[in-house]
């Protein structure tokens, strides 16, 4: 893929964060092209949903910095920051449905606080977006009447209401069952595509991650914060001979993570 | 022995920081309530179903306990006005009551219990569901969005609210006065209407009312946006509601009464 710096949605320069003395993020270096899916992976806890809460501006780095469409993402300019958020959706883990709102008007919720659309436009934009996810029939159903992957794929149209040019995933795939599993893969890639948008998922499911994205980068632990340990096409990384790659894709039980938390010796504990 | 002493003086002092910071984080909160104002007030469609939700909710509520104080103090001032003589002087004894202080401070407490814990559970609920991240997600501010019209709802329901307790509380009286013990009606409504003055006693009320309804909406919608996102805090966020917006009333209403009825 060409790579011209107008062509980075987002770029990680040497970024560090931490969670007043926790290191979460150790010297981060990480660039998200034009058009790409791009799959962060590694165990849970290890920093993956703090990389998008970064990207969003919802927390600043310590260290290094964040660059979004370009331009450095700046905390304190709530008004640049607004502008920034505008052109990328974010998923939430569990959707984040606004439960007073139907389907509907969740979808339009983008839509009616940005952008000033006669009534009926706006009606047809939001059943198109529901089009897309399969649930233009759910419109009228209110969130506690759905199912969780539904209420995932209602939040979806939600966050591409506005055409947005960065799609932001925080594990889209947790908690569905096997075939809303697919379904809501095969959607992050045809969504990404038929938008001309980037996409960056942040998950733990090596088998879909893989069938989708362009490109994988696995962040491992370490005392200083998560570190990225292997960036590459899902080809290279099973290819790969990391032993925490490895033990991540194979789901080993003792590797670099050991199986134990750290403890007092068993003849010590027992005695 | 000493060391026990002294860990009881610093956790006194840990828990003082505490409120101290609480009621530092309140103050950010109402600032940035007070900046956000104008582009509340540009969206008055929402500002108007919260009026709706707050009001309307708590009316059944404050009619219902409006009507029985007022049929309890007629009972009480009856007996204590007889052995003066002076039971014509109850319509006045009434009215003022409810107007100065019961129709207020009643009024505010009913409506921390019952329309302050919908709020804070609400906005925590939100946080939980992180509904107000989405919201920030979506360059959205939830203060302006979700805070703002909650409590400009709740600085305009609360004057109407306590305005009604009184109306009903000296209805309440006037029943138990005039029809059931046969107090004169004429004396009834005139003693009232010549004692009761608009600017001292009518309108004093009312500013109580405003800052009761400030301060309760304030503390419940500050619960709920800084509680911590997990049951046990938003059940922990909406019992300090009650507790923390029923005290602050009852502490500013001393206040209140010392400075406007203090030289009397």
């Amino acid at each position: 893929m060409e790579s011209s710096p107008r062509d980075l949605l987002v770029q990680f320069e040497g970024m560090g964060f931490a969670y007043g003395s926790r290191a979460i993020i150790d010297d981060l270096t990480l660039e998200v092209q034009r058009g790409e899916v791009l799959a962060i992976m590694g165990g849970s806890g290890v920093g993956k949903t703090t990389l998008l809460k970064l990207i969003a501006g919802l927390i600043a780095p310590q260290q290094g910095g964040v660059r979004v469409f370009g331009e450095p993402l700046s905390p304190d300019n709530k008004k640049e920051l607004f502008a920034t958020r505008r052109r990328m959706g974010l998923l939430f883990q569990f959707g984040a449905l606004f439960t007073d709102l139907s389907c509907f008007e969740n979808v339009a919720f983008p839509l009616r606080e940005h952008a000033r659309l006669p009534e009926s436009m706006l009606r047809d934009i939001v059943l198109l977006k529901l089009e897309c996810v399969g649930l233009r029939g759910a419109a009228h159903l209110m969130p506690s009447e759905i199912s969780g992957g539904m209420a995932r794929r209602v939040a979806l149209a939600r966050a591409i209401a506005l055409d947005p040019e960065l799609l932001l995933y925080d594990e889209p795939f947790a908690g569905l069952d096997p075939i809303s599993l697919g379904v809501t893969a095969r959607l992050i890639r045809r969504l990404n595509d038929s938008l001309g948008a980037s996409s960056i998922i942040v998950t733990h499911d090596v088998a879909e991650s893989f069938e989708i994205a362009d490109r994988v980068a696995v962040l491992a632990p370490s005392p200083a914060g998560a570190r990225l340990v292997a960036l590459g096409t899902p080809q290279s990384l099973s290819d790969s001979q990391d032993p925490y790659v490895r033990q991540f894709l194979e789901g080993r039980e003792d590797g670099p993570v050991a199986f134990h938390y750290p403890a007092s010796s068993v003849e010590e504990a027992f005695a | 022995m000493i060391n026990a002493a002294l860990n009881q003086v610093a956790r006194l002092g840990a828990s003082s920081l505490v409120f101290v910071e609480a009621l530092g984080r309140l103050a950010v909160l109402f600032a940035r309530l007070v900046l956000r104002l104008p582009a509340v007030l540009r969206r008055p469609g929402l500002i108007g179903s919260q009026i709706h939700f707050l009001g309307n909710h708590s009316l059944a509520i404050i009619l219902v306990s409006g009507l029985f104080v007022g049929l309890v103090l007629g009972l009480q001032g009856y007996y204590t006005l007889r052995r003066y003589g002076s039971e014509e002087a109850l319509g006045l004894l009434v009215a003022l009551s409810l107007l100065r202080e019961l129709g207020p401070v009643v009024a505010a407490l009913l409506f921390a219990g019952r329309a302050g814990t919908s709020l804070t559970a609400e906005i925590g609920l939100m946080k939980a569901g992180e509904q107000l991240s989405a919201l920030e997600a979506m360059a959205v501010d939830p203060i302006t969005r979700i805070l703002g019209p909650r409590f400009v709802g709740g600085l305009a329901a609360m004057p109407l609210l306590a305005a009604l307790f009184s109306a009903v509380g000296v209805m309440g009286g006037w029943f138990v006065a005039v029809v059931l013990i046969g107090v004169d009606a004429g004396a009834f409504w005139s003693q009232m209407s010549s004692g009761v003055e608009f600017w001292d006693d009518l309108m004093n009320g009312v500013i109580k009312s405003i800052v009761f309804g400030l301060i309760v909406t304030l503390v419940a919608l500050y619960m709920g946006y800084e509680c911590r996102p997990t049951p046990d805090g938003v059940a922990r966020a909406t019992t300090l509601t009650v507790v923390a917006g029923s005290l602050a009333v009852l502490g500013f209403d001393f206040v209140l009464t010392a400075l406007m009825f203090g030289s009397l």
